[in-house]
């Protein structure tokens, strides 16, 4: 399960951090444009880790969002921004919502950071150079990530990708894991290993159908 | 106000936020399917339009809506440490298959509804808004299952610790409080994307709209899924009283058996107020009454002849008037359920005060709990100024620079 959980806030973290990489790094509308179809099912992978979280590992769940809470609110708080603007920029891009996706998305990254950061470091929250590194670290990150993208520096994007899942793993070994009862494990196991492949198969065709320019970029100045 | 008190007083608060677009979401996208799926058959441009237009609207609702749902989850983490202590082992289990199986498919599916517009077969993407309203019924499934669990608990046992051990997993799909919980959500949401679209559409009927055509259709559809879902959703509720009444004395049972339950409770958790607080009878009261109310919709359905309905005019007024009635209606409706429960998180086995994440200051409770109903407020505000734009707009074409033709 742990591998499985693994994979989600990875995902969630590769993916979404590409929402806020290309949120903050977009030079017009056209850009953002291109993770418009996208945007939807990658900050949802954060919602399928939390559930995990909470299905397999509750006493864990309580901890951390106990303990880590204020890194957790701006998070959380930038990536609702990030999910309304995208979601409402799908019927008129540019003007304000394109504003507030740049906000949440910058707050979401340092969010994001200070958290990792402060998982790694352990105990309760405290706002030492460390958190601050990592907070300002995911931030930059992630801006060399959605610029990746956009400028498809494909092999820049694998190195980025890679300290990314690096990150994520490496706040995730500080962490003890302590599993919910195996009766329970039982029951959610599953239904996750059968409904994962599907996710990622759908979301694969979701890329795939996608990864040509929108028509709408075409007719866009550059 | 204790810590306690504004704890409680932020979850109901989420909740009851979270609900109201819970409600519409699930209410359109059922819509939706139907409109959606007389597009394939009839291949009627008549009914492409209907979808585009009512599709925007449950599209603004769904994006403003998740946030609340985020919020909701976080707080079983924030504020009920307890939750996950001593219930971890099985209420865990379904938020977990819900978040997974259920939303994260649905928001799948969605993005390719949304952006596969024009570019997909019909069948395939008429088979995703079907995809789309199944998982979302399904995450009623799994998120009364689990509050199921916090009105009764069944299928465990408890360790010295404290903590809880599931032995049958199944015992919480036959729990006497889910199972006509499920229908009764199911057919609220119904009944109240049925009012929304009878409502939106007598608003532009009033105004003597050039689309007669477009909202003497919608008009007719929404009366009659209105009236189908209230129907459904008063039997729903009343199948409720027994079952509940037995496993929730407190709650709805007789007055013998509210004694002899206040006195278990007593003799097992001390003294303390063990009836069901002023709020909850309230409340069950004027849901009754709305619902009795709402089920006059149904008279109008003879008045689709010959259009009087439209002709006549004060059925649209009071069908625009009745708009915020389900949702009300709704919100009185958790009122009797979550409230019957108290002073319990799980009735008869994890009073509050241990639920609760020990420690935490009144003032930092209280700024989270501003700070938070201040976000959930913008986010209800916005969607309802937005859809009510969108809704006033009519069916437009979209803009050049739309991202999808749903617009």
């Amino acid at each position: 399960m742990l591998i499985v959980l693994a994979v989600m806030f990875t995902g969630y973290f590769l993916l979404g951090g590409l929402d806020y990489g290309v949120g903050i790094m977009a030079r017009d509308r056209a850009e953002m444009n291109r993770v418009a179809p996208f945007f939807l099912g990658n900050e949802v992978w954060l919602v399928a880790a939390a559930g995990l979280l909470f299905g397999a590992y509750p006493w864990n769940e309580g901890e951390l969002l106990g303990a880590y809470r204020v890194p957790v609110w701006f998070a959380l708080g930038g990536a609702v921004l990030v999910v309304a603007a995208y979601g409402l920029r799908i019927f008129k891009p540019g003007g304000a919502l394109d504003g507030v996706a740049r906000v949440g998305a910058v707050v979401a990254a340092l969010g994001w950071g200070a958290f990792l950061g402060a998982v790694w470091q352990g105990g309760e929250f405290r706002l030492t150079p460390l958190v601050m590194a990592s907070s300002v670290g995911l931030l930059a990150l992630l801006c060399a990530h959605g610029w990746a993208f956009l400028r498809r520096r494909w092999l820049l994007l694998a190195a980025t990708s890679m300290t990314v899942v690096a990150a994520v793993l490496l706040a995730g070994s500080a962490v003890t894991w302590h599993a919910a009862d195996r009766e329970s494990v039982a029951v959610i196991a599953p239904v996750v290993m059968v409904a994962l492949p599907v996710l990622i198969a759908v979301q694969a065709v979701t890329w795939w159908l996608f990864r040509t320019r929108h028509p709408s970029e075409a007719k866009q100045p550059v | 106000m204790s810590v306690l008190d504004i704890a409680r007083l932020q979850f109901a608060t989420t909740t009851i936020f979270h609900f109201l677009f819970v409600l519409l979401t699930l209410g359109l996208v059922t819509l939706l399917v139907v409109l959606q799926t007389a597009w394939l058959i009839t291949r009627k441009p008549a009914y492409e339009r209907q979808v585009r237009f009512w599709g925007r609207l449950y599209v603004i609702n769904y994006f403003l809506g998740i946030a609340t749902g985020i919020v909701l989850e976080l707080q079983f983490g924030l504020n009920w440490s307890g939750l996950s202590h001593y219930l971890g082992n099985i209420f865990g289990a379904p938020l977990a298959m819900e978040t997974i199986l259920a939303f994260f498919l649905e928001s799948t599916f969605l993005a390719l509804w949304i952006f596969g517009w024009g570019r997909l077969n019909r069948f395939v993407h008429t088979a995703l808004i079907w995809l789309i309203a199944a998982t979302a019924y399904l995450s009623v499934f799994w998120v009364l299952a689990s509050n199921s669990f916090l009105q009764h608990p069944v299928g465990y046992t408890r360790s010295a610790d404290g903590v809880l051990h599931l032995t049958d997993f199944g015992a919480l799909f036959t729990n006497p409080t889910f199972v006509m919980a499920v229908p009764h959500v199911v057919f609220a949401a119904i009944t109240t994307g049925g009012f929304v679209m009878a409502g939106i559409s007598s608003w532009h009927l009033l105004r003597r709209t050039r689309e007669l055509e477009f909202f003497r259709k919608s008009l007719r559809l929404g009366v009659v899924t209105a009236f189908v879902g209230i129907v459904m959703t008063i039997g729903a509720g009343f199948a409720q009283f027994k079952p509940v009444g037995e496993v929730q004395p407190t709650k709805l049972g007789d007055d013998h058996a509210k004694a002899a339950a206040v006195a278990d409770f007593t003799h097992r958790f001390g003294p303390g107020h063990y009836q069901m607080p002023t709020y909850g009878s309230v409340g069950l009261g004027f849901m009754i009454l709305i619902a009795f109310g709402l089920f006059f919709v149904g008279a109008l359905i003879p008045l689709f002849f010959r259009d009087w309905i439209i002709r006549l005019k004060f059925p649209l007024v009071l069908l625009l008037l009745a708009i915020p009635l389900p949702f009300l209606a709704a919100i009185f409706g958790w009122l009797v359920r979550e409230g019957g429960r108290q002073p319990f998180a799980a009735y008869g086995v994890l009073p509050l005060d241990q639920a609760i994440t020990p420690g935490g200051s009144t003032g930092s409770m209280l700024t989270s709990y501003l700070i938070f109903t201040a976000v959930l407020v913008a986010l209800a505000v916005t969607d309802w100024v937005l859809i009510a734009r969108a809704a006033h707009r009519g069916p437009v074409e979209p803009t050049p620079d739309a991202l999808t033709a749903l617009a």
